[in-house]
């Protein structure tokens, strides 16, 4: 019971830890490998939680589509941006971005 | 006519279903990008015309259920899917004059994601257990996410745009996915329907899963303080990316959040957590997308704040759980989709070499008068201005609020319709008291594309002059979603 409590607590630490990193990780790349440990984490949790298998197979399903989508999207920003730097993507758009127009 | 009429009984859910997945099917191998434009639009069109044949055979004419295995209909359904078929036909239509923000070779997948987008967020709104419903959040989610992206070939900025919206999407999933596996373990039901009738066996386990699902629709709602994602991309993104995100993919997070916690409120012990977390989160989106609104200096930003506010009135219309309450967030829910739809489609239309920028629209209701009314009428909407709609959704919260004493709750929608005053009136004065001072780039006969969707957002924020459908409808939706007889 109580490896049972740990192993659902270490899931959803690590499925924490995984969005931490996800939402405000300064590269683009952490950004998805964060993603992937959040996945690891929310995997973690739904086998201690013993789901159906159908729900394992939809949840690798989705996880696999993020992966997917999130290299798919660092190859585009690094051909764009030349660096995966999000700081760096912040002060490029930056320089760009309205200012009022003082009348 | 009677056979049609069972044909549609039998099929016509199911149909609905799966003509926005298929024309995508067809819209992505299509040959040609005005082609593939028709294709999109006729499935989108029969997409919409199907879930509103569905919608009034079930509210109005009382038909039975008879869905496939997976799916099943019920207030939040039958009222939600069809404005979000519609404004996707809408946005579908207009999509052609956006057809320079994606390269040629990638504007049929364009198309077809726009689809995708609406399919997945309907295919959720009936699910009828979590699997189906976390598979049709995800398929709505990550349409959004490559639209973005693939939007952007004009201003890279919109990538940037659909990295934070990735990165959003990304937690939300992973939380969605424990909570409703907390909710499915711990009440020992797959069915949504089957919740509020369950022995739950672990109610802290469920309500800490039921947080999770909120918390994650939330984010994908946009609503305040988790809506951090959206300022890169209406900042920055593509034309089209911010329609759908902006009124579908936000308006479709919101819908689910709603019908989620029709069945969640009910359920004993989960009922009260539920009812604090989304009045918690209602009362800071209306606080913090009111103040983020009246301080933004981009005017899509402006758009996606105003909705956030009105995200945050809909969560306390539903934390009530009352039919009235329902109903109430019913009306507000159909308010957002429409005022956000005249509002970026007006967006969409100013000139210049930064449309996004606040001066862009500076006189923009004497050089393009359909475009400033409907930005009027948005702006109107969002603060609540009498004979608007937006208008008809407060007055149905406050009197909501009130019969169940949540006088917080009523002076929180009044505090969101002051706030709209004040950026509101800031947007109207922009649009037909300053100079023009954008100078307008050549434009086709694409541009009349957008009329449908203008014309559309302006006469639906203005049916509050003659309310009775709709209300009737959203009163029949609402006692639905309570689980009582109208």
């Amino acid at each position: 019971m109580i490896l049972h409590a740990v192993i659902f607590m270490v899931g959803f630490a690590i499925a924490l830890l995984g969005a931490a990193l996800a939402s405000s990780a300064s590269h683009a790349l952490k950004r998805v490998v964060g993603a992937v440990i959040g996945f690891a984490g929310a995997a973690l949790v739904l086998s201690e939680l013993g789901v159906s298998e159908v729900f394992l197979i939809a949840a690798s399903a989705i996880a696999f589509a993020h992966i997917l989508f999130g290299a798919a999207l660092v190859v585009r920003l690094k051909e764009t941006y030349g660096g995966l730097d999000v700081a760096d993507m912040d002060a490029a758009d930056r320089e760009s971005e309205p200012k009022e127009r003082v009348s | 006519m009677e056979a049609a009429l069972e044909a549609l009984r039998s099929y016509g859910l199911a149909a609905s279903l799966i003509a926005p997945f298929a024309g995508a099917a067809l819209v992505a191998l299509a040959p040609g990008v005005r082609f593939a434009w028709v294709v999109a639009c006729v499935a989108a069109i029969a997409t919409a015309a199907l879930t509103l044949a569905v919608s009034v055979q079930h509210l109005f004419g009382h038909a039975n259920t008879d869905a496939a295995a997976s799916l099943q209909t019920d207030g939040a359904s039958l009222f939600l899917t069809p404005v979000l078929a519609w404004c996707a036909a809408l946005i579908l239509i207009a999509a052609i004059k956006f057809q320079q923000e994606a390269i040629d070779r990638a504007t049929p997948l364009v198309f077809a994601l726009v689809l995708a987008t609406s399919g997945g967020w309907s295919l959720a709104l009936h699910a009828r257990d979590w699997v189906t419903l976390l598979v049709g959040v995800e398929i709505g989610a990550l349409a959004a996410v490559a639209l973005a992206a693939l939007s952007s070939e004009r201003d890279r900025g919109g990538l940037h745009g659909a990295l934070r919206l990735f990165s959003m999407g990304a937690v939300a999933s992973a939380l969605m996915l424990i909570g409703t596996a907390m909710i499915a373990r711990g009440a020992g039901v797959d069915a949504l329907a089957d919740l509020p009738m369950a022995f739950v066996r672990m109610p802290a386990l469920v309500a800490a899963g039921a947080v999770l699902v909120v918390l994650a629709l939330a984010m994908r709602a946009a609503l305040a303080p988790l809506h951090a994602w959206g300022g890169a991309l209406f900042g920055r993104g593509g034309d089209l990316a911010v329609l759908v995100v902006g009124v579908i993919a936000c308006v479709g997070a919101v819908s689910v959040l709603l019908r989620i916690a029709s069945y969640v409120l009910p359920a004993p012990a989960l009922g009260e957590t539920t009812a604090f977390t989304l009045a918690a989160i209602g009362v800071a989106s209306v606080v913090i997308g009111s103040v983020q609104a009246a301080g933004a200096v981009s005017v899509r930003r402006l758009g996606f704040y105003a909705g956030a506010a009105q995200a945050g009135c809909i969560l306390l219309a539903a934390a009530l759980g009352s039919p009235a309450g329902y109903s109430a967030a019913l009306i507000l829910t159909f308010g957002m989709a429409v005022a956000a739809l005249a509002f970026f489609a007006g967006a969409a239309a100013a000139p210049g070499e930064r449309p996004y920028a606040m001066e862009a629209i500076d006189g923009l209701g004497r050089r393009a008068p359909l475009a400033g009314a409907a930005m009027a009428a948005a702006a109107l909407s969002f603060m609540g201005a009498p004979l608007t709609i937006g208008f008809l959704g407060r007055w149905q919260l406050m009197e909501a609020s009130v019969g169940a004493d949540w006088w917080w709750a009523a002076s929180a929608g009044i505090a969101a319709s002051l706030a709209g005053v004040f950026f509101g009136g800031r947007l109207i004065e922009r649009l037909y008291f300053r100079r023009i001072v954008a100078v307008a780039a050549p434009v086709g006969a694409w541009r009349f594309s957008l009329g449908p969707a203008l014309v559309v957002g302006i006469v639906c924020v203005a049916l509050a002059v003659a309310p009775e459908v709709l209300l009737r409808a959203a009163g029949l939706a609402g006692a639905d979603l309570a689980g009582v007889a109208p």
